[in-house]
């Protein structure tokens, strides 16, 4: 009976394992593309659904992350020194990106009695920039409050 | 550093409200000649002011919540705008909104791999 828990246990393991949750996560992505290709929406909600429980199964690991995925070396995944190029890089991505889909947005808002057929495309450049900033205020108003 | 608070958000109202107005009556010129106004005011006042306008902890905030952002907002957008693009039989009028966000989202990681490696050689690769 043990022996049998045992190896029961043991399978479930090899789920947990970093090396499983990897290959796992490039099946999904091999699924993304496969849905974009085909143009089938069932194989994107497969993909979704899977990626659904794999973030459960991360989520419940989040404290032990690191150990998943460095078993096999010691390797730093990231150093001072990457956070602060990883951070300024945003920062200056964010501004500029930000400046140059909202005025694009307004230039094809602007234009669309001349080319009425990009103005889809303005109006979701619009709302993209509205989400941006959504998401950037929120996450600011959180850090502000955790420093 | 409340003055230039006030400032930006003045800014920020005079060209909100020019902006609407032009995209309301569809020239563009009154858009274009707001947004250089407004930047030229707050660049002038930024040289002239001996205010100290942002300290090490606003600087380190919007360091770390424009990296949050910019992950979400390209998965997002990646995934929203693949979403679209599969759909293309069944939602043909929203195909062009799917790849609008899917060349926003190339854009969105050209620009930041390109800041990256910037900073990368900055910092001392």
């Amino acid at each position: 009976m043990n022996q049998k828990s045992g190896m029961v246990l043991k399978i479930l393991s090899i789920f947990e394992s970093g090396l499983f949750l990897k290959i796992f996560s490039v099946f999904i992505t091999g699924l993304w593309i496969a849905g974009l290709i085909l143009g089938n929406i069932s194989i994107i909600t497969l993909a979704i659904i899977l990626l659904i429980a794999l973030s459960v199964v991360l989520y419940i690991h989040r404290d032990n992350l690191q150990e998943i995925f460095q078993t096999d070396s010691n390797i730093i995944v990231e150093d001072e020194r990457t956070q602060l190029i990883n951070e300024k890089a945003a920062t200056m991505t964010f501004g500029i990106f930000v400046a140059v889909i909202i005025y694009a947005s307004i230039v094809l808002i602007a234009l669309r009695d001349s080319y009425p057929q990009l103005s889809q495309a303005g109006y979701t450049l619009f709302l993209a920039a509205v989400f941006c900033f959504i998401l950037y205020f929120t996450s600011r108003a959180y850090y502000t409050r955790k420093f | 550093m409340k003055n230039y608070q006030i400032l930006r958000i003045i800014v920020a109202i005079f060209v909100g409200t020019v902006v609407g107005l032009s995209v309301t009556i569809g020239t563009i010129l009154p858009a274009i000649l707001a947004i250089i106004i407004g930047a030229m005011i707050s660049y002038i006042y930024k040289k002239k002011t001996n205010e100290i306008l942002e300290d090490e902890r606003i600087t380190k905030v919007s360091e770390k919540a424009s990296r949050i952002s910019i992950v979400f907002f390209s998965i997002s957008i990646a995934c929203i705008g693949m979403l679209l693009i599969i759909l293309r039989n069944e939602y043909p009028d929203l195909t062009q909104a799917g790849f609008t966000l899917s060349y926003a989202a190339v854009a969105l990681l050209t620009l930041y791999y390109i800041f990256y490696w910037y900073y990368d050689k900055k910092y001392g690769s």
